[in-house]
């Protein structure tokens, strides 16, 4: 049995396929990164001489000259963020300005956060090898939700490096500060990694939890430095600069080497090109995987949601089973977010040895957890933002080996427009994070923590962001709440229980709903969800898949966070409609741009999930509609309005379409911004709502509402009022070169009214008077 | 940050109409104490409590404790040299959760001197007083005290600790402890429903509390002072106090006397506990209190003496014990030690056999993993009849 490819079989398969006549003409672009050599420089001269004989030993005798570029700017004292794609030995760049300084300084400690438990364990293992393998003196604790009790006391008290992620600092060490009084005193580095996950809301949570870290440091006398990672996005100085709030230095020279990598984008063929239907990921993904793993490649797939990571595994294992060939000697797994640890463990492990050939994955895997090199990255589906594409084709080839990424593109507007727009996605990348730590919810939660762990005195402050009145008003609030008390010029916590458990970094609502299955008369926890998703996917009579296996939704109890499923083996899933309502509370700004009204401020948004559609698995046809019975969302949160006011150009522009079509335009305009928005506000589709109304009882003219759909904002409104020139002309160009005739789910959505004019021309017409101004600058 | 009052402005509304909606009827009362956050002179300390600085408050009470009552049976403590060292302590805390918010505002400390115990009793009278506070405190933390409690040591010290450690004692502590929850527990754990000191004083110690005030309710109680200085619910809560540190007294003398008298224990499972309780200290009192529950037909003091006489290898007494309580019952656990007794020491595999053999046919009664071992047993013995 061949399990490896040998270098020479790969290239004979890449020009095959490149010549395959059914997979050449849906690429759109074959793009082949050459191997690139490294670039190194010497250890510094300071190293401590076991540090450099233990690289040695690890056979570094050079490093690179980014590893040396965040050396000596840790070394100087300064905070520094590294970009780094995958591969590229980041882990030892803080590694060793960490190690030695340590060395250096028997009382200084240094704390690891890793935005999962899971790249904490790796971490773990790799700095015992560094440490352990050259017995340096440096305890390596982590201490997370798993660490159990007996170790947490040693860790605490003599853990030099601890290592541990956001949540536990928050609902853990923060709220015990008076324990880690060691540690917290000696603090000297605080490095945090994949610090590009770190965007939208649990971005503006980290923001406030260093807030809170630094301010219980300082009144233990520490003062911390800090060495960030990123992977690849537009921003990276500036979002770890709104994150720790200080000035941070930038290294983003890499000096790794890779070797020969091939990035495919690949369109699947046109089934319907009146109507721009293509043929789905996820029958394309199981072929081309398959095509690979037949070949012994071992292939990664990434899928865009659970659903399909469960439906491209369940087709991939039907497609290879085979009683007589053991199914052909491959073993394919499925791996997602939900699956209980050691069921996780157990997968990362099998791809490690070699005993897993093919692993299809949500971006879980996409984070730096170790499962070995992989040969062939297959991308069912393109992710939202394009670091997590690079991060997941970046999965195939970690070595020095030639290795695939193919990318295909689903019917989704993002895709096309990315695999329509090569240079965007292979040039810089257009794409920014936002967050927005001074999100009211997220700062409420964040200041009742922080007087729970220390009382706020009259001069102190909150990060950088928020004015001493505001403050005040902030701590007032929670007066007349009964959460703090005031006395004698300082505010203390006053309020029941503990606040950190009442909050979640990860999700706007701290609550999930535990899903159980029933099956048999046997009550066993197989998962759990937030309660918003619940929602939208555990609705009663929804069809729920858990590792290839079906289940309907029998119960869903809000109240009690409870859902009871039971198997089921119906040829339908299903998948919800949300209705969405929605009310001005407050202007922020109103500023009139020569192309529309341009309004900011808060609005109250009511949703509710209201029906669900039943959809055939394998060719994903209507089977039907039913109702769902849940109480309706309300939110209060961020918006920016663009109001088509008579004298400005879109104005014009809505004067020039027949007015039977003018509500139908309006909202294809609308459906286009959502689709083209998430590429440069570096969030998923459904962060953002949109509302387009015909005429707006607020502004009394046609208008579009973009909204943050997490309560009280996560920044991708400021976002959009910021790029939204540039977002407009992306909505342009989609739009244009979209290969449908009336509008497709892949620009301006499907056309449903039935009218006689071409709604897709008309959405062309109408953004052309809009943006076509020589005010716009390069257009 | 241009809008955040009116932000705040569209929170209160929001949640001034789900508190309406929540009240209903009784809004009134709570309203009208809310709405009026006027600042409150300092408190002035009640009568009989002295202000030390400001807003620490003591006082410190007697409560007759005549030497006879003071029991000492050698069970925790050895000898009433050891009274002089012993600081019955309970913290009335602002949150039952603990972490670094969860403050100390009411601390007791009770010593015996001789005819009586006084109790020192420290009260925070509000947040700004703390330091001062956790300063007197202080000064009964020394090593040589041993510090009884009920749950102390799991829960009042840690709070404490946070505290001492916030305004800059890094090294004070309550090092010594003896916390009645554990023993307690061992003895009446099965016997009570619930092992709080509540129910500990309800079920044996035969104390009422007239006019108590539950504990989960002290926190709120406490901050409700705070705001509005009434000293109502907070006169409660400063008896329930002093209550509970005459309990641990009583509680850790109750302990003491009962392992010398067993007759006084509430029922038979309480016997079982003291007994394997005393037994697990060494104490000789355990094993006869343990026969003595068994010959009046406790099944479960059995099971605690077959391992001990076994470990001892007193055989005499362990066949006694089997015998007894294969005559209460012919249960699975007495059998199978019986076998294991016939089969090693008598080395009579036969005799051992024929009880196995019966078990095994009534295999609807026994569990799969039994079943198994049984198997494993008969199999063995078989070999052994087989081939002696």
């Amino acid at each position: 049995m061949i399990l490896l490819v040998s270098m020479d079989t790969m290239e004979t398969f890449l020009k095959k396929l490149k010549t395959d006549s059914h997979f050449s003409p849906q690429v759109s672009r074959w793009h082949t990164i050459p191997p690139r050599k490294a670039s190194y420089l010497l250890p510094p001269e300071d190293l401590f001489p076991e540090l450099k004989d233990l690289l040695k030993a690890r056979g570094v005798d050079r490093l690179y000259s980014h590893q040396i570029e965040v050396y000596k700017a840790a070394r100087r004292g300064e905070n520094v963020v590294v970009v780094t794609p995958t591969a590229s030995g980041k882990t030892l760049s803080y590694n060793l300005p960490v190690v030695q300084t340590l060395l250096e300084n028997p009382e200084m400690r240094a704390l690891y956060m890793f935005p999962t438990k899971a790249l904490s364990q790796d971490q773990q293992s790799e700095l015992n090898e560094i440490v352990l393998g050259g017995s340096l003196p440096l305890k390596v604790a982590t201490y997370d939700g798993d660490t159990p009790k007996s170790l947490r006391v040693s860790a605490r008290e003599s853990g030099r490096i601890v290592i541990s992620n956001p949540d536990m600092m928050h609902a853990g060490v923060l709220p015990n500060h008076p324990k880690w009084i060691k540690f917290l005193s000696n603090l000297k580095y605080v490095i945090i990694d994949e610090v590009h996950t770190y965007r939208g809301i649990f971005g503006s949570h980290m923001t406030n939890l260093i807030r809170r870290l630094k301010r219980v440091a300082e009144f233990y006398g520490s003062s911390p430095q800090f060495i960030l990672c990123s992977a690849t996005i537009g921003n990276p100085k500036e979002l770890a600069e709104q994150i720790i709030e200080e000035e941070v230095t930038l290294v983003d020279r890499n000096g790794a080497p890779s070797g020969e990598k091939h990035v495919v984008l690949y369109n699947p063929p046109l089934v319907d090109p009146v109507q721009g239907i293509r043929r789905g990921v996820v029958l394309e993904a199981k072929n081309i995987a398959l095509t690979f793993l037949r070949r012994r490649i071992k292939t990664i797939v990434f899928a865009r949601s659970r659903l399909r990571t469960e439906l491209i595994s369940s087709y991939l294992k039907r497609a290879v089973k085979n009683m007589y060939t053991e199914n052909e000697r491959l073993r394919i797994e499925s791996y997602r977010g939900g699956y209980l640890p050691n069921e996780r463990r157990e997968i990362e492990k099998g791809l490690r040895e070699g005993s897993i050939h093919g692993v299809v994955s949500t971006n879980a895997l996409e984070l730096g957890i170790d499962i070995g090199a992989l040969d062939a990255a297959v991308l069912a589906g393109m992710p939202a933002s394009i670091a997590s594409i690079l991060q997941q084709a970046g999965r195939a080839g970690r070595r020095e080996n030639v290795s695939i990424a193919v990318l295909i593109a689903s019917a989704a507007p993002t895709d096309q427009f990315l695999v329509q727009h090569p240079d965007y996605f292979f040039g810089r990348s257009p794409e920014s994070a936002w967050i927005n730590p001074d999100n009211l919810y997220v700062l409420i939660d964040h200041l009742k923590c922080a007087v729970f762990e220390l009382p706020f005195k009259e001069a102190d402050s909150f990060g950088k962001t928020m004015e001493r009145d505001e403050l005040e008003d902030v701590l007032a609030y929670l007066e007349e709440a009964g959460t703090v008390r005031k006395s004698a010029g300082r505010w203390y916590w006053s309020g029941k229980g503990y606040p950190a458990e009442e909050v979640s970094l990860r999700t706007t609502s701290p609550r999930s709903v535990v899903i159980i299955n029933t099956t048999g008369g046997i009550n066993e926890v197989i998962g759990e969800m937030d309660v918003p998703s619940a929602k939208e996917l555990l609705f009663p009579n929804a069809v729920y898949l858990h590792r290839g296996n079906q289940f309907l939704s029998l119960e869903l109890d809000i109240e009690n966070l409870k859902c009871y499923v039971k198997e089921s083996q119906l040829n339908y899933y299903t998948d919800s409609v949300v209705k969405t309502d929605i009310k001005v509370l407050e202007v922020d700004s109103s500023d009139i741009a020569p192309d529309c009204r341009v309004i900011t401020g808060d609005v109250l948004v009511r949703s509710q999930v209201a029906k669900y559609k039943k959809l055939k698995f394998g060719t994903h046809e209507n089977l039907g509609y039913g109702d769902i019975h849940l109480p309706e969302e309300e939110i209060h949160t961020r918006a920016v309005l663009m109001s088509f006011e008579t004298d400005t150009s879109a104005g014009r522009g809505i004067e020039g379409i027949n007015p039977e079509i003018r509500e139908h335009v309006i909202a294809h305009i609308g459906t286009l911004i959502k689709n083209v928005a998430p590429i440069f506000l570096l969030c998923e589709r459904h962060d953002i709502g949109i509302v387009e109304r015909i005429k707006d009882p607020f502004t009394e003219f046609p208008t579009i509402y973009l909204y943050d759909t997490a309560p009280g904002g996560i920044g991708l409104s400021e976002g959009f009022s910021e790029k939204r020139i540039e977002i407009l002309k992306g909505a342009y160009d989609l739009v244009v070169h979209c290969g449908c005739e009336y509008g497709c789910p892949s620009c301006i959505g499907p056309d449903e009214g039935k009218t006689e004019d071409n709604k897709k021309k008309a959405v062309i017409s109408f953004l052309n008077t809009w943006i076509e101004k020589e005010w716009i600058p390069g257009k | 940050m241009a809008k955040l009052a009116g932000r705040l402005q569209q929170l209160r509304k929001m949640r001034e109409a789900r508190d309406e909606k929540a009240a209903g009827e009784n809004t009134e009362g709570k309203k009208a104490e809310e709405k009026n956050p006027e600042v409150l002179s300092r408190p002035l300390p009640w009568e009989g409590w002295t202000e030390l600085s400001p807003y620490v408050w003591k006082r410190t009470i007697e409560v007759a404790y005549p030497k006879e009552t003071r029991y000492i049976g050698g069970v925790l403590i050895e000898s009433a040299d050891i009274l002089n060292y012993l600081v019955f302590y309970d913290f009335e805390t602002t949150g039952l959760s603990g972490g670094a918010g969860t403050l100390v505002f009411l601390a007791g400390f009770g010593r015996f001197d001789g005819k009586s115990m006084s109790i020192d009793q420290l009260m925070l009278a509000d947040y700004p007083g703390e330091a001062e506070f956790i300063r007197e405190i202080s000064r009964y933390l020394s090593d040589k005290n041993i510090f009884v409690s009920y749950n102390g040591k799991g829960f009042d010290r840690h709070v404490l600790l946070n505290r001492l450690r916030i305004h800059g004692y890094r090294n004070a502590d309550m090092r010594r402890q003896l916390d009645l929850l554990y023993p307690t527990r061992k003895i009446w754990g099965k016997s009570l429903e619930r092992c709080n000191l509540g129910s500990i004083e309800a079920h044996v110690l035969k104390v009422t509390r007239v006019l108590d005030i539950p504990g989960a309710l002290i926190p709120e109680c406490y901050q409700k002072f705070l705001r509005t200085r009434e000293e109502g619910c907070m006169q409660m809560v400063v008896a329930h106090h002093v209550q509970d540190i005459k309990s641990l007294a009583q509680l850790l003398f109750h302990i003491e006397k009962v392992a010398s008298e067993p007759h006084l224990l509430i029922d038979s499972n309480a016997g079982v506990g003291l007994g394997r309780m005393l037994a697990s200290l060494g104490d000789p009192r355990g094993l006869k209190i343990l026969e003595k529950e068994l010959s009046e037909g406790n099944e479960d003091a059995g099971r605690i003496l077959v391992p001990i006489y076994k470990r001892k290898k007193r055989i005499p007494e362990l066949r006694g014990v089997l015998n007894k309580m294969t005559a209460l019952r012919p249960g699975y656990f007495q059998i199978v030690e019986t076998a294991k007794l016939l089969e090693h020491i008598d080395k009579d595999p036969k005799a051992a056999m024929d009880l196995i053999q019966p078990l095994i046919q009534r295999r609807a009664l026994v569990s799969e993993a039994r079943l198994k071992e049984l198997h494993y047993r008969r199999n063995r013995l078989q070999r052994k009849i087989e081939s002696p």
